[in-house]
């Protein structure tokens, strides 16, 4: 970060940065800057001149510094609104400090975005070195063949989420990170908070199934307290974790019946597992289950049914006819 | 044979303010063709000797399958604007697999085998097809969407079955179809189609042949496309209902050439009882397209029509039903 700072060559601009220093300013921080962060149920786009050097211009071979630019406006294209460069103004918050904030519901998608800052609607700015959450553009031409986007991953640290992920011991490591297919294995995104008797850092993720290790002053190792692992390519092993959501299960009606239960995929059809109750005017169950798709059927005094209220159904193998509910 | 990866790698590069993509057709060298058994898939869910459902999921627009290919198992594309089963190069470099030892499999004794342990899952009469597949490197998909990539399925893998695209289920079925396109499991699916379009083949693009605002258009059926793609020497008064978002203009593959591309919104294209208002798409000269794959297509569709659909393609009677959407 300090490189940065001194790589920077205009005097003027140095001085101003040291003032800032001395303010005390996030620059202070010892986290990578990645250009955006989560606040409450909001990502917040920041965009910051001190960390980058250079800008790429439409049309034109050479980059230009961003010293020689007079910025007069920001915007943020990426991915998520079709690369256009002037729909998605920032705020100026401070002097060489732009701001956006979106609500996370408009980034509905488990794998990475890609984004630009643009400057005065032309120039787009190149990333510099010492960020991190970059990825290479794909080189078919020539003129972006050494540019980077940013990178936007969905899953946040939160800490009031329930998500968390632990590892105990380690009291003399520097730095612990969690990587994982939720922020595509990005190696320094998230760092995980010191506490007693580990580490630890809380996601805000959606149901579904999960890979993950730690990277512990570098070294990378799986959840040595999660005994469910899957080999990598690498041919050593990810750690597993599967989120689950409420599900609940309704049946109208019946109010004669003298049992309910509900049997399904989830519970390896057993058909004895799950006593559903009477609620009003229906049979209810609720249960945690895992992101995606899964078969049901209600069982009325000993007579399986499929829900009469859910026109999705499926054969199965044997020619049975199954409910199916997604869980997202 | 000329690769249509363009679009592909289109899609998966943003877009093209970030250079990677380019309406140009990027020609990929083949660098091997072979002929393989056709693709097993290891997660898929076996209803019958002739139906299979598999489960996929995104990345970015684009539709990702576990299934297996000369004894190596991992992420496919689902491309139907590829004419062929597409190997990447990085994982299958020449002459390193046996085919031979793939073409044992596909003897009874195995098959049988495969049987008795069930749920090992390829359509049988699958099995004795082998397929044509070109040898590509893939890297770019690689990089771009940080996944381990094997390889793209091709419209030569789905050509002689039905084909479910199933979005609110997250899952495809293939199904056997007997000589005259008709369905041979009648368990297949449990819900009829609610709506039915002809369509009709241009090379192994299906196109779907609609109108904007009176004005007839032909769009090819693309999966692989994460972005729809409009001929700009369409009638006049579509490009009226064509919102743009952005324009820019991008240097071609020499670094010199430039070449206009416009983000926009297609509003009001209907073809039969389907509606489409609003869908993302880039507009572009399409008659280099046009002449590398020998089509007259005024564009084409991918994600931005299936992403809200379910959607089963029969090639054979070349015909697209959709079934209902249910809102849980």
């Amino acid at each position: 970060m300090v490189s940065t700072l001194i790589g920077m060559k205009t005097p003027h601009l140095y001085i101003l940065l040291c003032l800032w220093s001395a303010l005390q300013i996030p620059l202070q921080s010892q986290e990578p800057y990645h250009a955006y962060f989560f606040e409450g149920d909001e990502v917040v786009f920041e965009f910051d001149i001190r960390y980058f050097e250079e800008a790429s211009r439409t049309g034109a071979f050479w980059k230009t510094d961003f010293e020689d630019i007079d910025v007069e406006s920001v915007a943020i294209a990426g991915d998520f609104n079709n690369w256009s460069a002037d729909e998605w103004r920032m705020k100026k918050v401070g002097e060489g400090r732009y701001q956006l904030r979106k609500q996370i519901e408009d980034f509905e998608d488990a794998f990475r975005w890609e984004f630009k800052f643009v400057v005065n609607g032309k120039f787009w700015a190149e990333p510099s070195e010492t960020i991190r959450n970059k990825g290479k553009t794909t080189p078919t031409g020539s003129f972006w063949q050494e540019t980077y986007n940013m990178e936007l991953y969905t899953a946040r640290p939160d800490t009031t989420a329930d998500d968390c992920f632990f590892l105990p011991g380690y009291p003399d490591a520097e730095k612990v990170v969690l990587s994982g297919n939720f922020n595509a294995w990005d190696e320094s995104a998230f760092t995980m908070q010191k506490v007693d008797g580990g580490w630890e850092t809380c996601l805000s993720l959606d149901a579904g199934r999960y890979e993950y290790k730690f990277i512990v002053d570098g070294e990378w190792m799986h959840d040595p307290s999660n005994p469910q692992t899957v080999k990598n390519q690498y041919a050593t092993l990810n750690s597993v974790y599967e989120i689950k959501r409420e599900t609940q299960f309704r049946l109208a009606g019946f109010e004669d019946a003298e049992e309910v239960r509900l049997t399904g995929s989830f519970t390896d059809w057993e058909d004895r597992a799950l006593r559903m109750h009477r609620e009003g005017k229906a049979w209810v169950v609720s249960l945690p289950l895992t992101g995606g798709k899964h078969l049901y059927k209600f069982i009325v005094d000993g007579n399986w049914i499929t829900d009469p209220a859910n026109p999705i159904k499926e054969y199965d193998w044997k020619g049975n006819l199954n409910s199916v509910k997604m869980v997202e | 044979m000329l690769s249509r990866l363009f679009l592909l790698s289109m899609a998966l590069a943003a877009l093209p303010v970030l250079g990677s993509a380019s309406p140009f057709p990027v020609s990929y060298p083949v660098l091997e063709q072979r002929q393989v058994a056709p693709p097993q898939f290891p997660n898929a869910e076996r209803l019958s000797t002739t139906t299979i459902r598999i489960p996929f999921k995104l990345a970015g627009h684009l539709i990702l399958v576990q299934a297996e290919v000369e004894g190596q198992s991992g992420n496919f594309i689902l491309d139907t604007g590829s004419s062929k089963l597409i190997l990447n190069a990085r994982h299958y470099s020449g002459g390193q697999s046996a085919p031979n030892t793939v073409g044992m499999s596909m003897t009874g004794a195995i098959k049988d085998l495969r049987e008795a342990t069930v749920r090992d899952f390829t359509i049988d009469s699958l099995q004795y097809d082998r397929l044509y597949a070109d040898v590509i490197d893939l890297n770019h998909i690689e990089r771009k969407k940080n996944i381990r990539l094997l390889g793209l399925l091709g419209y030569n893998v789905v050509e002689n079955y039905e084909l479910m695209i199933d979005f609110q289920l997250k899952q495809l079925t293939l199904t056997a179809l007997d000589d005259e396109g008709n369905r041979i499991d009648t368990l297949a699916f449990y819900e009829k189609p609610t709506d039915s379009l002809r369509v009709t083949m241009d090379k192994h693009f299906l196109v779907i042949k609609g109108e904007v605002d009176g004005k007839a258009l032909r769009l090819g059926l693309d999966s692989g496309a994460e972005l729809n793609l409009l001929h700009n020497r369409v009638n006049r008064a579509i490009l009226d209902h064509f919102k743009i978002s952005r324009r820019t203009h991008l240097a071609g593959m020499s670094g010199q050439q430039e070449l206009e591309v416009i983000a926009g919104k297609l509003y009001r294209f209907r073809s039969g009882e389907q509606r489409c208002s609003g869908m993302r798409t880039l507009l572009t000269n399409m008659h280099t397209f046009n002449r590398t794959y020998r089509t007259r297509l005024d564009g084409l569709i991918g994600y931005e029509f299936l992403c809200v659909r379910r959607t089963l393609i029969n090639y054979k009677k070349q015909k697209l039903y959709f079934f209902k959407w249910y809102q849980p």
